[in-house]
């Protein structure tokens, strides 16, 4: 259980690359992340991320949904941004626990439902590990 | 106080993502929309929508229907990148940041062109 204020998390400008096709989802934890300083790009297909990530933009760390819409999924995308930033943080997630060892190569899985502020103490905690 | 709402509909990351972001250095609640679909999911909640009317055939279809279901919200509304970020420009001009606050449109609007340039090597 989450039970410190998300006031209390280190701010950073760090860019969070958000990956989700449901959009509500998308906005509950883009928003959340938000909160505490993070800035958040958000796409609704691995595809769309892609595009963000080979035009070089800076990137911190991913948060991806698996099965997405296009030729990319989750994991392909979180092979490609390992590529190209090899210190960004992954965290994959999925409803469907098939993906979790494939998930653990590339970085950390969580699974859907998850708890959006447990999410973000995560990605802080990983954008920062003397936060852990 | 309530902050004004502004729904940035672009289906392309490399331009939604630096005008969202500016807007928001302005004062703005922003949501972004990557399709006509999800712009109507979000309707209800904004005061604004802004979004480049060359984006896709499907552009009027869905001005015309925000005019007839959401009379209340601002379409605003560009022909091309430079019209779209200069909108965005004006709604910092007036919006609840200080002017001087967030970048000048134009410094946006350079890196949205350098973005898509970087891409679109990439890509060849």
């Amino acid at each position: 259980m989450l039970t410190q204020p998300l006031s209390g998390l280190a701010l950073y400008c760090a860019r969070v690359l958000v990956v989700e096709d449901e959009l509500f989802i998308r906005l509950d934890i883009a928003d959340a992340l938000r909160t505490t300083g993070l800035i958040v790009v958000e796409a609704a297909s691995a595809d769309d991320a892609a595009t963000f990530v080979d035009a070089g933009e800076p990137l911190d760390a991913l948060f991806t949904d698996v099965q997405l819409p296009g030729v990319l999924n989750g994991l392909s995308l979180a092979r490609r941004v390992q590529a190209r930033h090899p210190n960004a943080a992954i965290v994959i997630t999925s409803g469907n626990d098939m993906f979790r060892k494939e998930a653990l190569g590339l970085g950390t899985f969580v699974s859907k439902p998850y708890e959006p502020l447990c999410v973000v103490r995560l990605i802080n905690d990983l954008l920062d590990p003397t936060q852990v | 106080m309530r902050q004004d709402c502004v729904l940035v509909l672009e289906p392309d990351v490399l331009v939604r993502h630096p005008l969202t972001q500016y807007l928001r250095e302005c004062g703005y609640r922003v949501l972004e929309a990557t399709s006509y679909d999800e712009a109507r999911m979000l309707l209800k909640s904004v005061d604004a929508v802004l979004m480049n009317m060359a984006a896709d055939a499907g552009a009027f279809a869905f001005t015309s229907w925000v005019r007839q279901n959401h009379p209340g919200v601002v379409l605003l509304l560009g022909g091309n990148l430079a019209n779209v970020t200069e909108h965005a420009g004006e709604l910092c001009d007036e919006g609840p940041a200080p002017p001087g606050s967030a970048p000048h449109h134009t410094t946006i609007l350079d890196r949205i062109r350098r973005s898509l340039a970087a891409r679109d090597r990439d890509r060849s």
